[in-house]
């Protein structure tokens, strides 16, 4: 049983504010030094020199999107088996069918509860303290 | 959190103030057909943000209509919806109500019309029906999960938390514990324990600002009144991550380097790799009694909030912060910094010319001791001076695109109130002007674009009628013109009715009836106060603001409107302002024993004329001057702002007589924006000098002939001439006719 301090996090996302809601409501779940990249390519600069657990990242960017990044983290040895969340607000069920084929582990529906968030998370890692 | 909750709130506003106008301009492009995948992608996204962005905050409304603006844009995305001007119309009305539904939520708008809301939802969910689509459902923030998905659990045996760096192929972070405890003298020599803090906290990347552990250890912190007040008894420890490869400890060295010889100072490396992610404070014998965390300023601690996502390194650390040896980091684009600092600087700036001015008055001063060598290194300052004043109004400078952006929507709004349609095409968005300006430029030129569609484009049958395009054009553009700036407003409407404006402006008892003006002057009448010609007053233009509103409020920017109007081709409007409100160059005349400014930029060129040969007295009585050929007319300018005689004993019968014994005068031959010249007989020259502009209006009241008051070098208070009234008091006296003959006759 992982606690959530020893979670490593990334969140990717364009927008500064829901990067930061996230990062607090992280926070709040008792993750510490949760990091956060505006896009998919300075996601993958920064996953290459450091260990992550866990990204969240948007569909929706600008440049890399989503689900490109999370080709990217699956076809490297390095990343391929860390947990990758899907944050989205689109019912787009295209996009999330190419996902679900990428090997997403789960996703978290905008706006999302901290509880929502916390049982999104707990569905990857089993239960957190 | 409710405070976290409110910055983050501000961020988003932030993001929309940016995503709004990226949506105008996608749709803009749209409109064109200058459109791209891309292009739709980013209007895609620009609502697909604001929606989750308000999602998160529970703005409902925004989210709800953010989303069914979102579904019907994806239609468009995918290809489903053909992008035709009416469903471009409906994109951009629905972008209106999205942006005002934001200034809602922002409390900067009134609240939007329910019925407003429900109209543009409607056309919006006609649009996702062309797509094929079922309506949008109202149900916003679905998951879009399918039902049969189940999340993938990670086989937390693929995580080793004790090593969670497996598979990395690198170190994993260790801590780094540094202890340190100042001594006196370290204080004593200025420096400050805050600064080795923030050299420490420096040395880590700045997402990982957070990660540093700050404890302060006051066991040897006395009571109060035992407490000797220049002694030193704070230590610290702090525990800070080392990210795999980096020479940290070194870094650290670095930062004590400075201070090594006044303060007691030791680095520890954990031992086991195991902590290494969990930072628990050090169970350090020295500091057991701690205080609990950070005596670290918050803003160093947090990356301050700011809409550039790119990691910022702190923005302020001060000078004396030990210096990082060797050690890369990012660089940011931009900082954030508040309005206010850049007034100060500004103000001090002015000021600081206003004093060197003094110095260098002081310097050459009749009977001041000459010293050539002072006055070379006075010239350097001078240049420096000058420097760092446009550097700090370029800091201050914006591009016009905003403002320019904004005036789509009035123009979109005002024809499909009149019933016309008008396409606006704007040039020069890349301008920049001072800020100040920026503001107060939104409201005239809202006014001004309001009237250009009321009054100025023409419906679209009396247009087919005259042989021209149903759609009216207006031209919006801004470009820098000799230190100034020229905005146009144009438009190939039926120009100004001459005749209707006179007609009005009798009625109205703004001109005698019988009077006989020129064109020109009758066009200045719609800037007369309680001038309308509107039959009916409109929804538009019609608000209780008149033309003379936004001449005003032009000048009170230091600026002047002038019009051009040709019947039926459309009339030109030109705001010419000053690129800054604080500084500019003056000519300092000497008139009656006043010293007064005129501003370089209006100075043509400084002749000297013979009274006999160059000036001529025309019909009414009044004087010009042949200056190459052309004849401007003369402004004695002691007499025009009435200013008292030298010599008050000394009766002069009339102008004539002012000439020098020699029968030579020094004038000035100065124009203004539309290119009419005057001539202003001056009674000498003493010098250009940069002046700090002073508003009279705010200490005094407005005086015709006069823009603004100054501090010359020698400390005395100088008028800053208004050159365009002056231009414009002369010339209307002046019959121009009567100008023709006699160039004619001097040629």
């Amino acid at each position: 049983m992982p606690s959530a301090s020893q979670i490593r996090a990334l969140i990717v996302d364009d927008q500064a504010s829901i990067r930061q809601v996230l990062a607090s409501h992280m926070a709040a779940l008792g993750f510490k030094g949760v990091v956060q990249r505006k896009d998919g390519k300075e996601a993958l600069d920064y996953l290459e020199t450091n260990p992550i657990h866990l990204v969240i990242s948007d569909f929706n960017m600008p440049g890399m999107d989503g689900l490109a990044l999370l080709e990217a983290v699956r076809s490297n040895p390095k990343t391929a088996k860390l947990a990758f969340i899907i944050l989205t607000g689109e019912a787009n069920a295209g996009l999330v069918q190419k996902a679900v084929a990428a090997g997403v582990n789960n996703f978290l529906a905008k706006p999302y509860t901290v509880a929502k968030l916390k049982e999104t998370l707990e569905k990857v890692f089993g239960p957190i303290r | 959190m409710g405070d976290v909750m409110d910055d983050i709130l501000k961020i988003f506003f932030e993001e929309c103030d940016e995503l709004l106008p990226e949506l105008e301009r996608g749709l803009g492009e749209i409109s064109e057909e200058e459109s791209s995948q891309e292009t739709i992608n980013a209007i895609f996204r620009a609502v697909h943000s604001i929606k989750g962005g308000a999602a998160s905050f529970g703005l409902d409304r925004l989210v709800r209509f953010a989303h069914v603006y979102e579904s019907a844009l994806d239609g468009l995305r995918s290809g489903k919806v053909e992008p035709d001007q009416a469903i471009i119309k409906t994109f951009f009305l629905a972008m209106d109500v999205l942006s005002d539904l934001v200034a809602e939520a922002k409390h900067t708008g009134d609240e939007v019309d329910e019925g407003r809301i429900d109209e543009n939802v409607r056309k919006l969910e006609a649009i996702i029906g062309q797509g094929g689509d079922a309506p949008a459902s109202s149900e916003v923030g679905e998951t879009p999960v399918p039902e049969d998905f189940t999340p993938v659990t990670v086989d937390l045996g693929g995580f080793d938390f004790d090593d969670h760096a497996e598979g990395f192929g690198e170190t994993p972070p260790q801590r780094l514990t540094v202890t340190f405890r100042p001594h006196s003298e370290l204080y004593s020599r200025g420096d400050d324990a805050r600064n080795l803090l923030l050299g420490l906290q420096e040395l880590l990347p700045v997402e990982e600002a957070g990660a540093m552990d700050v404890v302060c250890s006051t066991q040897e912190l006395p009571a109060l009144v035992d407490l000797p007040a220049e002694d030193a008894r704070l230590g610290w420890t702090v525990r800070l991550p080392e990210p795999p490869g980096s020479a940290l400890e070194e870094d650290i060295q670095a930062v004590f380097d400075w201070v090594g010889d006044v303060c007691d100072f030791q680095i520890a490396r954990d031992g086991q790799a195991g902590e290494a992610v969990e930072p628990e404070p050090a169970e350090d014998a020295a500091v057991q009694e701690d205080v609990p965390v950070v005596p670290v300023p918050a803003e160093m601690v947090e990356s301050v909030p700011q809409a550039d996502p790119a990691p910022s390194a702190p923005a302020s650390a001060p000078a004396s912060a030990p210096a990082k040896i060797g050690r890369k980091r990012e660089q940011n684009a931009s900082i954030r910094v508040d309005i206010g600092r850049i007034g100060m600087l500004m103000d001090m700036v002015g000021e600081m010319v206003i004093g060197q001015a003094s110095l260098e008055s002081a310097l050459t001063r009749d009977g001041a001791l000459y010293d050539p060598e002072l006055l070379k290194r006075l010239a350097v300052i001078k240049t420096l001076t000058r420097d760092i004043q446009e550097a700090v109004m370029a800091i201050r400078a914006q591009p016009v695109r905003n403002v320019f952006q904004r005036m789509q929507r009035v123009v979109r709004e005002a024809s499909s109130l009149a019933n016309k349609d008008v396409a606006l095409v704007l040039e020069g968005e890349e301008t920049e002007v001072d800020r100040t300006l920026i503001e107060n430029l939104t409201d005239p030129l809202t006014h001004m674009l309001r009237n250009a569609v009321d009054h100025g484009i023409e419906s679209p049958q009396a247009r087919q009628a005259a042989g021209k395009p149903a759609q009216g054009t207006i031209w919006l553009s801004a470009r820098h013109r000799s230190g100034r700036i020229l905005i146009e407003i144009r438009d190939d409407g039926g120009g100004i009715n001459t005749r209707r404006v006179l007609q009005t402006a009798i009625k109205r008892g703004i001109v005698a009836s019988g009077a006989s003006l020129g064109e020109n002057e009758i066009n200045e009448l719609i800037f007369a106060p309680g001038f309308s010609t509107a039959e009916t007053v409109s929804d538009l233009s019609g608000r209780g603001v008149g033309m003379d509103v936004v001449k005003q409020a032009i000048q009170n920017l230091g600026g002047r409107v002038n019009i051009q109007s040709t019947p039926g081709k459309g009339t030109l409007f030109t705001l010419s302002l000053p690129l800054t409100l604080a500084v500019l160059d003056g000519m300092l005349i000497e008139c009656r024993g006043s010293t007064m400014v005129v501003p370089v930029s209006s100075v043509v060129e400084l002749v000297t004329v013979q009274m006999k040969k160059d000036v001529y007295t025309i019909p009414d009585g009044s004087h010009v001057v042949s200056v190459r050929g052309r004849c401007i007319p003369l402004i004695y300018l002691g007499d025009e702002l009435t200013l008292p005689e030298e010599n008050g004993t000394q009766e002069e019968p009339h102008h004539m007589g002012r000439a020098g014994e020699e029968g030579q005068m020094i004038v000035l031959v100065v124009e203004n924006e539309a290119g009419a010249r005057a001539a202003l007989v001056v009674d000498g020259v003493r010098d250009q000098a940069q002046v700090v502009i002073k508003s009279i209006e705010k200490n005094y009241r407005q005086i015709k002939g006069v823009s603004a008051a100054t501090i010359l070098g020698d400390g005395s208070v100088s008028l800053i001439l208004d050159v365009s009234t002056l231009i414009v008091s002369a010339t209307k006296r002046v019959d121009t006719r009567a100008l023709e003959a006699i160039a004619e006759r001097a040629a």
